[in-house]
């Protein structure tokens, strides 16, 4: 094989128009480089995706078990009564238009030495570079009585699928005048506004439709994410904080920390007291997926360490770790963030594969949080990069401020909307 | 990194980069980009219903209003969050390169009777600075034509609550048209606007 | 091409004969009388009491030759050429088009004496040489009003649109930018052909008009 000079221009040419080039790759590699992406989540589908925009030449592998993915964000709002469940889901046919390719299976083990990725149905794949996005798995362990089985019938609904519909029937199921426990975890979990907007969202459901009831959050930490917005939220719609509110928290230093459940009776026993309640979203304590302590990928903290500018497993070469699985903190565990983190590491899988230098990460986190129709809230943060860790962005970011008119809530909402819309049209357009 | 027969290969083909290595290559305008695209869209151009494109829109608008956002000179709800995490040489970045990327128009639902009156009503107001209907973009002046009607609906509203400061005679127009017409002149610039593919 | 179509077009209603295209080596010779007071390169004198002509779009120039011959724009010292058929309309075309393609510079090389030293191109480098002194203000407060309520037409470094006919602001004296000025809130000059009516310059503060100036002073350097 022989790269000619007028070869070489017509690739800078074609890798140069192609709009989201992090770099223009300039040299051709003789064999093409392969990228398994495991895991069709946030952060891999949008690494997939990437990878190919940047450059073409990569050959691109998804392996997903499932057929399509359901967005965990937005998925409160279909708990709410103001969502469609189908808008949630989108199939994987954005991917293979962008000549991504795409094996429903599950994989059984990654061969970090061989660079090599078995799957359950019998395949055994090369790697040049492996992503892994295996989202998170629970700790169910730390609940007396509960188990994966379990949460079938009394859900965490914390992976956006079957358990969400669900939950939306036992809502729906419920008498009125009863009680819905919410349970969140301790420190560190995905999505951490996402309990709370939860909370906002089945109580506008129960406004509407079943008035007299209940919901009772019991936490495992003594504060939450957005705290104050949410409080004053739900004083303004659902009469929090008055003998008649409609939402009740306790935080662990109340006793909140729930020690067992009893699914005969429909019972947690707390440290407070035991709670009996129509409808139990108990969502347990956190760790990274399944596959990341399967491929050795975790460290003692139950996340996987990884480099800031590459998202390369500190513990393993070749292998990135990308999503709420992976340890970069002070980026949090959330779909903007796994988006934003996939973006970084296609552009270092590139540079690296062309051997130029590795470009300096520079990320965004914006999360919206609906309380009620009309009415959003916001965190936002820019990261960028120092001395081979992310850092925040001084004088950057914070949260929607707390004097903050009903206007521009309203324009929040609709941000919101058009968040989603952009966020999985990025990610599976 | 690369494997050692094709490093030998580039070798032959005389294709082995010459320019030095920085040290410390500083981020770049895709890597800044590509952070927005969760918000305004793939390369800037929005799939709505209200994020505005960024596509298409001159370097030196995308740099006023940046700035203005990290003044606190606009109203926002994120942006002068957001804004306040840039250089302004990232900025210029990322100026330069969301002013080159094509502004994709996706549907809007528009009235066509009020979109044909905000036609005359922006010829006779409008056009002069936001020129070609609202299309062209080195006018410095926003991307009008197909942007995202609830942003646009937003911005005119600060600017007749002098929420948002623009120019006495922009200003002055937008106020004589709402006194004469109401929220109706409002609602067919709008349509006019979401009309344009 | 477009410039010699729109001058035209410009003219033909009011004057129902074709006018040639502009002479530029008329306009030249014209220019001769015009530089007593403006300068042998249009730059202009006396700090600003005779405005700079070089580089001006050259309908602007033919417009205002023919408000100050038709007594629309008060200029005395301007009617005594213009009046009783001293200045026919081929002549202003063609030193109007002559004034445009005069280029200023606004910066002067540093002086590099040595056997490649040309005296004569260095004269000449000086005479065309204008740069406007820094008039001191708020210069970031006049930014922001250029930006927001000048630059549209203005342009980005107020150097004018010669597609438009708007003239430069960058590159012009200040003492003559602010005599136009109160002309303009006086209403003796027309600022903006399509809004005659409403002066936008009489929204503004003195200090906030000065401040534009001593920005749009900056602009050249």
């Amino acid at each position: 094989m022989h790269t000619t000079r007028r070869n070489f221009l017509k690739i800078s040419l074609a890798t140069t128009v192609s709009a989201t080039a992090a770099i223009s790759p300039a040299i051709r590699a003789a064999t093409t480089r392969h990228v398994i992406v495991i895991g069709g989540g946030i952060g891999g589908s949008t690494a997939a995706k990437y990878l190919r925009l940047m450059d073409d030449r990569i050959k691109v592998t998804v392996i997903e078990p499932k057929s399509h993915y359901t967005t965990c964000f937005m998925s409160n709002e279909f708990l709410g009564g103001e969502r469609d469940f189908k808008s949630l889901q989108f199939s994987y046919a954005g991917l293979a238009r962008h000549g991504v390719d795409l094996i429903q299976d599950r994989v059984t083990a990654i061969d970090a030495d061989k660079q090599q990725v078995k799957t359950a149905g019998g395949q055994t794949l090369h790697y040049d570079r492996c992503i892994v996005s295996p989202g998170i798995d629970f700790r169910w362990e730390a609940i007396e009585g509960h188990s994966a089985e379990l949460a079938e019938r009394i859900p965490h609904s914390y992976q956006a699928g079957p358990q969400t519909l669900t939950l939306k029937k036992q809502l729906e199921a419920m008498p009125d005048g009863g009680t819905v426990i919410i349970a969140p975890p301790a420190n560190p979990f995905r999505c951490p506004p996402a309990p709370y907007e939860r909370t906002s969202q089945i109580a506008h459901y129960l406004k509407t439709h079943k008035p007299k009831s209940k919901i009772l959050v019991l936490d495992d930490k003594p504060n939450f994410s957005k705290q104050k917005l949410f409080e004053a939220g739900w004083k303004r719609h659902y009469g929090y904080g008055s003998s008649n509110s409609m939402i009740e928290w306790i935080s662990v230093d109340n006793g909140g920390h729930i020690e067992s459940i009893d699914p005969k009776t429909n019972t947690v026993s707390a440290q407070a007291d035991d709670f009996k309640a129509d409808v139990i979203n108990l969502i347990p304590p956190q760790k990274a997926g399944r596959l990341a302590f399967q491929a050795g990928l975790t460290d003692t903290s139950g996340w996987c360490p990884v480099d800031h500018q590459t998202f390369e497993s500190r513990i393993h070469k070749n292998i990135h770790v990308i999503g709420d699985s992976a340890i970069a903190a002070p980026l949090p565990k959330s779909g903007y963030a796994a988006n934003s983190a996939a973006k970084v590491c296609a552009a270092a899988i590139v540079s690296l594969f062309n051997d130029t230098d590795i470009i300096h990460p520079s990320l965004i986190n914006t999360c919206y949080s609906l309380i009620a129709p009309n009415d959003a809230i916001s965190v936002a943060m820019v990261y960028g990069f120092e001395k081979g860790k992310i850092i925040k962005m001084k004088g950057a970011g914070g949260l929607t401020p707390e004097d903050a008119s009903d206007q521009m809530r309203a324009r929040e909402a609709a941000y919101a909307h058009s968040w989603f819309n952009n966020m999985t049209h990025d990610i599976f357009g | 990194m690369l494997k050692p027969h094709v490093f030998s290969l580039l070798l032959m083909a005389g294709l082995c980069s010459s320019s030095p290595t920085q040290a410390d290559p500083p981020t770049t305008a895709s890597m800044l980009a590509n952070a927005c695209a969760a918000c305004h869209g793939l390369n800037g151009s929005s799939q709505g219903p209200a994020t505005p494109s960024i596509a298409g829109i001159s370097a030196v608008y995308f740099i006023d209003a940046m700035t203005a956002f990290q003044e606190d000179e606009r109203p926002a709800t994120v942006m002068n969050r957001i804004a306040k995490g840039y250089s302004e040489e990232q900025i210029e970045l990322m100026a330069e390169y969301f002013s080159q990327q094509p502004m994709i128009r996706t549907d809007q639902p528009f009235d066509p009777e009020l979109a044909r009156k905000g036609d005359a009503l922006h010829q006779n107001n409008c056009e002069k600075c936001h020129e070609n209907g609202g299309r062209a973009s080195d006018d410095d002046a926003g991307i009008l034509a197909g942007q995202k009607i609830p942003y646009l609906r937003y911005t005119l509203d600060d600017i007749l609550n002098g929420k948002r400061e623009v120019s006495v005679k922009m200003a002055n127009k937008l106020k004589t048209i709402h006194k004469s017409m109401g929220q109706d002149g409002i609602e067919q610039l709008l349509n006019y606007y979401a009309s344009q593919k | 091409m477009n410039k010699l179509v729109l001058i035209l077009g410009l003219c033909l209603p009011a004057f129902a004969y074709a006018l040639n295209p502009p002479d530029l080596d008329v306009g030249e010779e014209i220019n001769e009388t015009c530089a007593g007071c403006h300068g042998e390169f249009a730059e202009g004198g006396k700090d600003g009491e005779y405005p700079r002509l070089a580089g001006l779009p050259a309908a602007y120039i033919e417009n205002q030759l023919r408000l100050f011959r038709d007594r629309k724009r008060p200029n005395i010292p301007m009617l005594e050429y213009l009046d009783k058929g001293q200045m026919p309309e081929q002549d202003i075309v063609d030193v109007s088009a002559y004034l445009q393609s005069i280029k200023l510079i606004t910066k002067l090389p540093p002086l590099k004496e040595g056997p490649d030293f040309d005296a004569y191109e260095r004269m000449m480098m000086t005479k065309t040489f204008l740069n406007i002194a820094k008039v001191e203000g708020d210069f970031k407060d006049g930014k922001k009003l250029y930006k927001r309520e000048c630059r549209s037409c203005h342009g980005r470094k107020g150097e004018g649109k010669l597609d438009q006919n708007i003239p430069m602001l960058a590159g012009q004296y200040t003492k003559y930018l602010k005599r136009q000025v109160k002309l303009f809130i006086d209403k003796k000059r027309i600022h903006d052909p399509d809004a005659p009516d409403d002066e936008l310059l009489s929204h503004f503060s003195e200090d906030q008009l000065h401040n534009i100036f001593a920005y749009i002073s900056t602009l050249d350097d």
